[in-house]
C-alpha cells in the first residue's frame, strides 16, 4: 500500500536518518550511533505525496532492507539498535568500536 | 544543392552521435526522417483545405504529394538535402512551397520556444497538434548526444532542435495542470481500438488489464512500430488498493527505451562535474517493472524513476548530492564505508570551475 511521504521521513528521522543539508533536503543519510554519516541515504520526494510500492521497493534497497523489514523500520517495530546490527552485518556501516 | 530547381528544398544538419563527424546512426536518420514526413503530409492536408477528421488518416495522394525526397548526404556534421514534393501528376510546386513555408514556420516557432505565434503559422488545431507530436519525435530526447539543425538552399539555419526540443513541445500541448496530474505507466501492450481511442495495457505488478483512453493527438505514435514494453502517461484513476485501474486524458505513449546512458558532465545547480573517464550506466527494471533504474556501487550511485528523462534528471541530482555530501565532507565525520566513497567519488570525478 502506498505511504505518506511525511510519514516515512518523521519514521526515518527517529531512526538515525537525518536529512541532507542545502539544496539536496529529499535526501536522508543514515548516521551511525557513533555519530558518524554512513553511506546509506535514501531519498523521500519523488515528485508525488504518496509513495507507490515501486518507490517504496526501492527506497528499501536504498536502506539495505527487505521491503518487509522496510516497513517494519518504518511502523517501528524494527528499532534504530536493530536496524544498525543489520547494516554493520552487511558491511554497509562500519562496527561501532568495541 | 543538387536539388530540382523547381522544387523547395532543405537540409537535416546532424550535429554529435558518434565519433565520426560525417556519420549517424541508421536510428536518427530513419525517425528524423520519419516524423519529418509525417509532418509535412499533415501540413499537406491543411494545404489542400482539408481538415483532419477524426480518425482520418493522410490519404495516400496527400501523402505522395508532400513527400521528402533525399538527395545525396553530404560531409559536414552529417548533412541529408531534401526536396518536397513526389513525382508525376499528382506534384505541385505551389502546393509544396506553401507547404514548406508552413513547415519552416512551425519549425522556426518551436526552435525560438515561441507558442503565440505557431497558430497563426498553421491555424487547425488538429493538425498542429499532430505535428507538435512529429516534431517531438524529430527532436533528440534527453540523453541524446547529437541536435538537428534545419537549413535552407542559402545553407542558413532556420531551426534546431536540441534536449530542451522535447519538453518545450510538451509544455506546448499538455497544460500544467494536466502535466501536474499526469504519471507514467508501464505495461505490456496488449490491444488497440481506434475506433474507441483505447490502448489496452498489462499493468505487471497486477497483472491485470489497464485500460487507457488516449487524446487524439496521440494516435499517430501508435501506427509506430510498438514492443513488447510501452509507457503510456495520462491522469491514473485508482482503484480501493491504491492500484491503477484505468488511465484517461493519455498524452503520450513510447517504447521504453532501455539503452544505456553514457555520461562525462553533470550538472546541479552551480555544479558541475566531470568524469574521467565518462560513465557508462546500464538501465534495469524494477521488480514492478514501473521504475528505471542505474546502480553503481563504487560511486554510491542509486536513482530510479518512471521515465528516462526524469532518470536522468535524478541522477544529475544525486552525483552533486554524493560530491556535496561525501567528496566534500572531513574524513572524521564519514565512517569507513563513507570513506571509501569519497575516495572513489575524488578518483573518478572533478570539479568544473566557470570562468567568471
Amino acid at each position: 500500500m502506498p505511504r505518506k511521504q511525511g510519514e516515512v521521513e518523521k519514521s526515518l528521522e527517529a531512526k538515525g536518518f537525518q536529512r541532507a543539508k542545502g539544496g539536496d533536503h529529499n535526501y536522508f543519510h543514515y548516521y551511525s550511533k557513533a555519530g558518524k554519516k554512513t553511506a546509506v541515504f535514501t531519498k523521500t520526494s519523488h515528485g508525488a505525496r504518496e509513495l507507490d510500492d515501486s518507490l517504496l521497493g526501492r527506497m528499501a534497497r536504498q536502506c539495505k532492507l527487505t521491503r518487509a523489514d522496510f516497513d517494519r523500520l518504518i511502523d517501528c517495530p524494527l528499532d534504530r539498535d536493530g536496524y544498525e546490527t543489520k547494516l554493520v552485518a552487511q558491511g554497509a556501516v562500519e562496527a561501532p568500536p568495541a | 544543392m543538387t536539388a530540382h530547381p523547381h522544387k523547395p528544398s532543405f537540409v537535416f544538419h546532424i550535429e554529435g552521435g558518434t565519433h565520426d563527424d560525417h556519420a549517424v546512426p541508421a536510428t536518427v536518420l530513419v525517425q528524423i526522417l520519419e516524423n519529418a514526413q509525417r509532418a509535412f503530409e499533415l501540413i499537406g492536408v491543411h494545404v489542400e483545405g482539408r481538415g483532419i477528421k477524426e480518425r482520418a488518416r493522410v490519404s495516400a495522394a496527400t501523402s505522395k504529394r508532400f513527400q521528402l525526397i533525399c538527395q545525396l548526404p553530404k560531409p559536414g556534421s552529417y548533412a541529408m538535402p531534401v526536396t518536397v514534393g513526389g513525382a508525376g501528376e499528382l506534384f505541385s510546386v505551389d502546393s509544396a512551397n506553401k507547404a514548406f513555408g508552413i513547415f519552416r514556420g512551425v519549425m522556426e516557432h518551436v526552435s525560438a520556444r515561441d507558442t503565440t505565434n505557431l497558430s497563426a503559422v498553421l491555424p487547425d488545431e488538429r493538425i498542429r497538434r499532430r505535428v507538435l507530436e512529429s516534431i517531438k519525435g524529430m527532436a533528440p530526447r534527453a540523453d541524446a548526444q547529437w541536435k538537428l539543425s534545419l537549413r535552407d538552399e542559402q545553407d542558413i539555419s532556420f531551426a534546431t532542435f536540441d534536449v530542451k526540443t522535447i519538453p518545450f513541445v510538451e509544455e506546448t500541448l499538455v497544460p500544467i495542470e494536466q502535466r501536474e496530474a499526469a504519471r507514467v505507466v508501464t505495461g505490456e501492450l496488449k490491444s488497440i481500438d481506434f475506433v474507441e481511442r483505447k490502448v489496452t495495457i498489462i499493468y505487471p505488478p497486477t497483472s491485470k488489464d489497464l485500460v487507457c483512453f488516449y487524446e487524439e493527438s496521440v494516435e499517430d505514435l501508435l501506427y509506430e512500430k510498438r514492443r513488447d514494453l510501452i509507457q503510456v502517461t495520462g491522469r491514473v484513476l485508482l482503484d480501493e488498493q491504491g492500484a491503477p485501474k484505468q488511465i484517461i486524458d493519455v498524452t503520450d505513449i513510447r517504447d521504453l527505451d532501455l539503452s544505456a546512458l553514457a555520461l562525462d558532465t553533470f550538472q546541479h545547480g552551480t555544479l558541475t562535474l566531470r568524469a574521467e573517464p565518462a560513465l557508462v550506466l546500464e538501465l534495469t527494471m524494477d521488480e514492478t517493472k514501473q521504475l528505471l533504474c542505474l546502480e553503481n556501487d563504487e560511486l554510491g550511485i542509486d536513482v530510479f524513476s518512471p521515465t528516462r528523462e526524469a532518470l536522468l534528471a535524478e541522477l544529475h541530482e544525486q552525483v552533486g548530492m554524493l560530491w556535496r555530501e561525501y567528496a566534500q565532507s572531513p574524513d572524521e565525520e564519514l565512517d569507513a564505508r563513507a570513506r571509501l566513497l569519497k575516495q572513489a567519488l575524488l578518483a573518478r570525478f572533478s570539479e568544473v570551475t566557470h570562468a567568471a
